[in-house]
């Protein structure tokens, strides 16, 4: 939430938006590294801007999506490699039962949170018997966005425009893909209330019974807006957790070139806070993965259940 | 296309499209939701499925030896009280068995000491009875001694100043002066 904000406040210092999200290279500024500064007596006001301006397209340019590897999208490459990181875990687990049921190694972990998406998330949110179709569905989904999130925190080798660099990403920080996620959540709800109650009579449940006929052309686009505000929620969430702690992480270590640049003294000094509160922070993520993996879920769930029961 | 979900954020305007992280890359949107589709259908089938079977049939295993234990205590406790009973039922026979076998015991004890006093007092009996004739007889053979002797003895007197008769006649007296036996 604080990362959204500190992004907003640094987009209305930007005057160019037209830089943003590609490389940093066409910047006026000579700096081509991560704020190195234009040390020296000429750090007057002009270099003070162009170090702001430099500071914001480096944070944009670490949440936004890039080539990897000669691939297209860097999202899409850590989006696959978290599936198939669920698929091989999932595929471990499995394995470990050796034909009986007792759960060895990994699959303990994974059996536990599984029995308590079924247990604690699908049954009471969907209802009993009915929450077990949609179990391996919401799942997917924590694992996912579990993965996904904790693999963003993994400093991986990347490399473009001719540098080397250490950077993980989490692909639920890209908007498309929270939108693919909600988009698949949206569907599995439609198809919870159209598989019980028939095209028709799911479209009808969406209006309580007893309702004044008056109210009904309020409500018709009530309802219809609220089938969709359902999955928008869910992408924005998800997507604004995971770019916040990015952009968090990011802005206090180029806090070091930030003061670096004022003096060398102020850059020393930050050094050690910046890092403390930049570990702090990735902590926090890892809360935060465990927390957003089970929000969708749980939501994703009870959204469902919504559709299923439409009674309440 | 897909821009206009986000439209109502007003960073989106200063974002322009192009690369600013509010856009939505169309492109990235479509293969990500057809592979997250497939990969959740894979996992479905692959791994959750498999997995929640293996719970599932773990879970029926151990309602089921869980019934089946409470049936086998069931049983047992039954078992046992039939045992129980049982051994009441050895006890006192056992105990009837002892009170018949000393009520027999009993009862042969005074039988026979019963039997070897009738036997004793039988045998005294005998004896007197054949102490008895025993005497008569003596008696019987002593009076005939006696009374030979006497005749002897009486003839040796007799015979030196007695008639024959006068002598029977004393004999006589003399013998019916014994007294009868």
């Amino acid at each position: 939430m604080s990362g959204a904000l500190l992004l907003a406040l640094l987009l209305q210092a930007t005057p160019a938006p037209a830089v943003e999200g590609h490389p940093p290279a066409p910047l006026e500024t000579p700096s081509a590294d991560h704020a190195g500064a234009p040390a020296g007596p000429e750090a007057d006001a002009h270099a003070a801007e162009a170090a702001e301006h430099e500071l914001a397209s480096v944070i944009i340019h670490h949440v936004t999506d890039q080539t990897y590897f000669g691939f297209r999208s860097k999202h899409l490459v850590f989006f696959v490699l978290a599936a198939l990181l669920v698929v091989l875990g999932a595929r471990l687990s499995i394995r470990s039962y050796r034909g009986g049921s007792i759960p060895n190694g990994l699959a303990g972990a994974v059996e536990a949170l599984v029995l308590f998406i079924r247990d604690e998330v699908a049954e009471p949110s969907i209802g009993h018997g009915e929450g077990r179709r949609y179990t391996p569905l919401l799942c997917s989904f924590f694992f996912f966005i579990l993965v996904a999130a904790l693999l963003g925190l993994v400093p991986l080798p990347a490399y473009e425009g001719g540098r080397w660099s250490l950077a993980g990403t989490t692909s639920t920080g890209n908007i498309a893909v929270t939108m693919a996620l909600a988009a698949i959540s949206f569907l599995a709800q439609q198809y919870a209330g159209i598989s019980k109650y028939g095209v028709v009579g799911h479209f009808k449940n969406l209006i309580p019974e007893g309702l004044p006929l008056w109210l009904l052309p309020i409500m018709i686009p009530v309802e219809i807006i609220s089938m969709f505000t359902k999955p928008f929620a869910l992408m924005i969430r998800l997507f604004a957790n995971m770019l916040a702690g990015h952009m968090v992480i990011t802005t206090l270590l180029l806090l070091i070139a930030l003061m670096g640049q004022l003096s060398w003294t102020a850059g020393v000094l930050m050094t050690p806070v910046s890092i403390a509160l930049g570990l702090f922070i990735m902590l926090l993520e890892i809360l935060v993965a465990f927390i957003q993996a089970y929000i969708f879920t749980l939501l994703s769930a009870l959204f469902i259940g919504m559709y299923a029961h439409p009674a309440h | 296309m897909l821009t206009w979900i986000v439209a109502p954020l007003p960073l989106a305007a200063a974002g322009g499209g192009g690369g600013s992280f509010l856009s939505v890359d169309t492109t990235l949107f479509v293969s990500t939701a057809i592979l997250f589709a497939v990969f959740a259908w894979v996992l479905g089938k692959f791994a959750w499925g498999p997995l929640l079977r293996i719970v599932d049939d773990r879970e029926k295993g151990i309602r089921d030896s869980v019934g089946a234990a409470e049936r086998a205590a069931a049983e047992a406790k039954e078992l046992l009280a039939q045992h129980q009973e049982m051994l009441r039922g050895a006890g006192r026979e056992r105990e009837e068995i002892l009170a018949k076998a000393l009520k027999e015991a009993e009862t042969a004890r005074i039988e026979l000491v019963e039997k070897a006093r009738s036997d004793a007092e039988h045998i005294v009996e005998r004896a007197r009875d054949q102490i008895e004739r025993d005497k008569t007889q003596a008696i019987a053979d002593l009076r005939g001694q006696v009374a030979d002797i006497a005749v002897e003895a009486a003839s040796k007197i007799v015979k030196s100043s007695l008639t024959p008769e006068v002598q029977k006649k004393l004999v006589d007296d003399y013998i019916t002066s014994l007294p009868r036996a």
